[in-house]
């Protein structure tokens, strides 16, 4: 990298992880645990593995280093099996760690759980809330990232947050974006394993391709599919709001292999 | 077809990456331009403030969209001719209301961690091409050389619709056509506003579908806010002349009061 602000660029974008330039050996999906840091072996970014089964994305290392302090932990799995694991979205904050704004706007924010977002209504409040050091301990974070969080109810008062129970709530990422196991859904030869299956919205479901050949979960009108899951191969997919889904496999007489999703 | 797949994802790697870092910049206009207001702002405009040359899409529902990088911006406009220039302070007042995704139909996109390539319906939903027989069927002899590698870190942004069986199934000149713009393919609505006098709320009660953005503007001399009763939300304090919207996605009663006085509001969300 022979140009200096080049290098800047790509390392603001992309969460490069500076340590270890020999590969350390893979260790096979199966043994991945919910809650493990992963990485591939070809590209440097490490995600978080979540009870979902998805990983998700750290957009820069300010994210990752209000959660880990080193990379000592980081799994390494084969460039394919990464490919096989579905991208959830992005890691926020931790709660209670930093304050954040982003450059376009002076209102600066206090991060609660699952990237909720409390406007601090006066210095005076942050202060209050993060002492006398306050404005070191501000953020910024990309606009392009801002849309990660939700805002809520701004903070009047300093009574209405507290930093250190944010942080010690925030136990981890799955705690804090309530990530849950995906309800797993086995495509057998004979069919579904759960042809007619109830779930609560904002569940994740996951097709597992058990069967001898190719098949899929395809929503009867194309709204959403697996695509083609070989033998072994899986999706998931998120249900936010509630309904009835047909599916039925592609490779299959409709007969013999539709199912019904019901997202209460 | 994986293959060939992954290693087009390394060149883009570099190019999407030196393109943008925090924003996108723009790179024609050194020096500044007369500066507009927002009352005279349109939805549709493009937009920018004065320090920063980070352009936006003002939407109808008058929050600000963002361009993650210029590569997205370039599916929907070919130049920055139109963009308006807004005073620093002005811009502050415009909330962020996401992210701008690609147009549809322009381009294939991938992530540089997985080797499928999806197409882009309208919204950001995204459908996986199964072969190269069906990216060749759609984009043509040069599809190879159509396909964006996409920062994992944006992914998010996009929805997964059902994969593309056949290439019948999606038209690349169709969906063109139909994102006719970013409102059009984001579907926003204008927001319902609800003005606060020194008498209270205008309107005090209002019903409004749910996915609608209400706008709280405050025209009175003192201090006011909208204070969800439930403190899930709320407005901040709003000087003379401040506003803030918000979006209500789900069906319910959402009671609020003045935090500075006796006002209180219904939204009623259908």
């Amino acid at each position: 990298m022979k140009n200096p602000f080049l290098a800047l660029l790509v390392l603001s974008v992309f969460f490069v992880l500076p340590l270890a330039s020999n590969a350390a050996a893979s260790v096979p999906l199966s043994s991945l645990q919910s809650g493990d840091l992963i990485r591939g072996q070809s590209l440097s970014s490490v995600y978080y593995y979540g009870a979902d089964g998805l990983r998700y994305v750290f957009p820069n290392d300010k994210t990752y280093f209000t959660w880990y302090q080193n990379f000592n932990n980081v799994k390494w799995i084969s460039d394919m099996d990464l490919a096989a694991i579905q991208i959830g979205g992005n890691v926020t904050y931790k709660p209670g760690v930093k304050m954040i704004k982003i450059n376009s706007d002076p209102k600066v924010y206090a991060v609660s759980t699952g990237g909720t977002l409390h406007a601090l209504d006066s210095e005076a409040i942050a202060k209050s809330l993060y002492g006398a050091t306050w404005n070191k301990m501000i953020d910024d974070v990309a606009d392009s990232l801002f849309p990660n969080y939700k805002i809520m109810s701004p903070i009047d008062l300093p009574s209405q947050y507290s930093a250190e129970a944010e942080k010690k709530d925030a136990v981890n990422i799955n705690n804090d974006k309530n990530l849950h196991p995906a309800i797993v859904i086995s495509i057998e030869n004979s069919g579904y394993n759960l042809p007619t299956t109830t779930i609560n919205i904002d569940t994740a479901v996951r097709f597992v391709n058990h069967a001898s050949t190719n098949q899929s979960a395809s929503e009867w009108d194309g709204v959403w599919g697996s695509g083609t899951l070989k033998p072994g191969e899986q999706f998931t997919r998120y249900f936010r709001d509630p309904g009835t889904w047909m599916y039925y496999s592609k490779y299959t007489p409709k007969e013999t292999m539709t199912g019904a999703l019901i997202v209460k | 077809m994986t293959k060939r797949f992954a290693l087009l994802s390394v060149s883009f790697v570099l190019a999407v990456a030196c393109l943008f870092a925090a924003g996108m910049s723009l790179t024609s206009s050194a020096h500044a331009q007369s500066l507009v207001k927002p009352a005279a702002l349109q939805p549709g405009d493009l937009i920018r403030g004065e320090s920063y040359s980070a352009v936006y899409f003002y939407g109808t529902d008058g929050f600000r969209y963002v361009f993650p990088n210029s590569k997205i911006y370039f599916t929907w406009y070919s130049n920055f001719d139109s963009v308006k220039w807004l005073s620093d302070a002005d811009l502050t007042t415009i909330q962020i209301g996401g992210n701008v995704t690609y147009k549809p139909g322009v381009k294939m996109i991938k992530i540089n961690s997985d080797s499928k390539v999806y197409v882009v319906g309208a919204g950001g939903t995204l459908r996986a091409i199964p072969s190269e027989a069906v990216a060749l069927a759609l984009y043509g002899a040069t599809w190879n050389k159509q396909i964006d590698d996409l920062p994992d870190g944006f992914f998010g942004n996009y929805k997964m619709g059902g994969s593309l069986e056949v290439a019948t199934s999606f038209s690349v000149t169709g969906e063109k056509a139909d994102a006719a713009s970013i409102n059009v393919d984001k579907q926003l609505k204008a927001a319902t506003t609800v003005t606060i006098s020194s008498s209270g709320y205008s309107p005090a009660s209002i019903t409004i579908p749910a996915g609608t953005a209400v706008r709280f503007v405050n025209n009175d001399s003192v201090k006011h806010s909208a204070s969800g009763d439930d403190t899930t939300w709320g407005t901040g304090t709003l000087n003379y002349g401040g506003n803030f919207a918000r979006y209500f996605k789900t069906a319910g009663t959402y009671a609020y009061h003045d935090a500075y006085g006796n006002f209180t509001g219904t939204i009623i969300v259908q």
